[in-house]
């Protein structure tokens, strides 16, 4: 990434979003919404890390992945044309997808940069064809927009060590070799140090392909520099260097996965994420995601529950002395026909049973609507307790169906009804 | 109000627990309104039909949030409703202010012998739970304590149990400098 763009992504992602906007009204398909932008931002920021060695200026890449697939469109057009090329017209009519201002500017661009050049050299010249070079590299730059740098340099790698094996190429490519690859380490390194010190977690596992087949690349790393340094003994300086940064990649891979795994033994303990990753599932997720995580909330805006019975028992309890055991959990409402607590699963997959059978009788299936109304609140949502913990119970085979709508009914018993269905499950025999 | 604001606020409450607005807010369908001692502001809660609390997730054997230190917690809470609701007769809402002091000597009272220093950090700790969940509202500059809006969502029946608490609990003792 050039030095002077901003790190900050929401003033680029907000842009985006207004450019999205405008382009939503001409291309086809094109769905607005955060998520959209987000995934746009993260493939321009690829783009432009690519490009960055090339650039001249730092607002010279494109911004926006809509570019990227203009130029797309425009390849593919020119490769159906074959050798006759496209005349200016017809590049505008294979491209109508997008605006015709943004056409142009892109024509004047690429024309610029020779991706796209009159078809015959004589003055006023109307056909174009287009380069061969710049569409390999386009399509260098889309694998390096799927797998990333680091797969590069794997291939790098095996591609290097089967040249150098031969024994050909000369002491001066042997070096040069072995410069890039101490670079090429050196930048991995420095990024995965930062990340791993400074950065946040989130950051970390989002960069986390970096960490993939370390121990490969590592093990290429070391086969070239032992050819390197059996072939050309002179160039030791250079393999010291090289050895030294496939060590450093080595410490600063352990690391990084060490933390990580650090960061995914404590969210797994617990059932609480990161902030990051609520926050980044909030911007990145759809509408449906979104309104599934609030779909099985009964209570939300999530603080805990002070009962009154709670702040009885709390006050009415001393302190254990550390050691002793304190009694099971047990429900609030008494049970008349409550069980010693070792007999306790069994007996109440009984009385859940005998419930069930109850309530079903000879059906297999019956309303809940029906078993919950005409009596009051009290009784009705013992009975819809039992209900859904006999739906819970795994060798129970009875299930609660509920449909999507909610009644408001207000006066009656119970004031908000979902419908739904108490029902046998047919289990195959 | 329109239904498509009150699903609004019912959202917003759902996200950011009891919101605080100001007292000209019309009350939202299925809410509860509760103004502040000042005036200016009230509190506006989602109110579930038929005095359902979070504790029917216990009765439909679901997991409730847990709590840290629940007992601390809850006897934190108890010594500060045993503070703050001075009219047994009224509702718990708003209840009287109170200082820290006081909450922390009550809660001294029931379980004596531990350290001041212990008493002040697990204190805190609870008070902090408990304002950050706005059962209680702590000023920390003023070492003020007042009962936070969620008090007000104990059903009815629930209070009787709520009231004898309170009588069990000792009042604080006056002019009582915790010891150093």
């Amino acid at each position: 990434m050039p030095p002077d763009k901003p790190r900050s992504t929401w003033p680029l992602l907000s842009l985006n979003v207004v450019r999205l906007g405008l382009y939503s009204d001409d291309v086809a398909d094109e769905q607005l919404g955060l998520d959209a932008a987000a995934a746009e931002q993260a493939v321009v920021s690829v783009f432009e890390q690519i490009v960055a060695v090339l650039a001249r200026q730092a607002d010279a890449a494109i911004t926006d992945a809509a570019l990227f697939r203009l130029a797309d469109t425009l390849f593919a057009a020119f490769a159906r044309a074959g050798e006759d090329g496209l005349t200016a017209e017809q590049i505008r009519s294979a491209c109508a997808a997008f605006p015709a201002d943004v056409i142009d500017n892109r024509l004047g661009v690429l024309r610029k940069l020779g991706a796209i050049q009159p078809a015959f050299d004589k003055p006023y010249q109307r056909e174009y064809r287009a380069s061969f070079t710049s569409y390999v590299s386009m399509l260098f730059v889309q694998r390096m927009l799927a797998r990333g740098g680091q797969s590069e340099l794997h291939q790098l790698l095996t591609m290097e060590k089967i040249r150098l094996e031969g024994g050909q190429g000369t002491a001066e490519e042997a070096r040069e070799v072995a410069v890039g690859v101490t670079t090429a380490l050196r930048l991995l390194v420095a990024e995965l140090v930062a990340l791993t010190v400074g950065g946040t977690v989130e950051a970390l596992r989002e960069r986390a392909p970096l960490l993939w087949n370390a121990k490969s690349l590592i093990d290429q790393a070391s086969a070239v520099h032992e050819i390197l340094l059996e072939f050309w003994p002179e160039l030791s300086r250079w393999c010291g260097e090289l050895r030294s940064a496939i060590a450093a990649y080595e410490d600063a891979s352990t690391n990084a996965s060490a933390r990580l795994m650090a960061a995914a033994g404590t969210s797994r303990a617990l059932n609480l994420l990161p902030p990051e990753m609520w926050v980044r599932f909030a911007r990145r997720a759809t509408v449906d995601e979104l309104a599934a995580v609030l779909a099985d909330q009964v209570f939300d805006a999530p603080a805990p529950w002070h009962d009154a019975a709670d702040l009885a028992e709390a006050v009415a309890g001393t302190p254990q002395p550390a050691g002793s055991r304190s009694t099971p959990p047990r429900s609030r409402v008494p049970d008349g026909d409550e069980q010693p607590p070792e007999e306790w699963s069994d007996a109440e997959a009984e009385r859940l049973a005998a419930v069930a059978e109850e309530v079903l009788g000879d059906s297999d299936a019956v309303a809940v609507e029906q078993l919950l109304s005409g009596t009051d609140w009290v009784t009705a949502r013992r009975v819809l307790a039992d209900l859904v913990a006999a739906s819970n119970n795994a060798r129970l085979g009875y299930r609660l169906v509920w449909s999507g709508t909610v009644e408001v009914r207000p006066g009656r018993v119970p004031s908000w009804l979902t419908h739904g269905v108490f029902e046998r499950v047919r289990r195959p025999v | 109000m329109s239904s498509a604001d009150a699903a609004l606020w019912w959202a917003r409450a759902r996200t950011e627990g009891p919101l605080r607005v100001p007292s000209a807010t019309s009350t939202p369908a299925g809410m509860l309104r509760l103004v502040e001692r000042g005036g200016e502001r009230c509190w506006l809660l989602p109110r579930p039909p038929d005095d359902v609390t979070p504790a029917v997730l216990r009765e439909l054997r679901m997991q409730v949030l847990p709590v840290e230190h629940p007992n601390e917690t809850s006897r934190v809470l108890a010594a500060a409703l045993r503070c703050c609701w001075t009219d047994a007769q009224a509702g718990v809402w708003p209840g009287q202010p109170t200082t820290v002091r006081d909450v922390l000597d009550v809660v001294d009272q029931l379980i004596p012998g531990r350290g001041e220093e212990v008493l002040h950090r697990l204190g805190t700790g609870a008070l902090r739970r408990l304002h950050a969940s706005r059962w209680l509202d702590v000023d920390d500059e003023a070492q003020r304590v007042c009962l936070g809006p969620r008090v007000a969502t104990w059903p009815d029946q629930d209070l009787p149990t709520l009231r004898e608490l309170c009588r069990e609990l000792p009042s604080p003792r006056p002019g009582r400098e915790p010891d150093r």
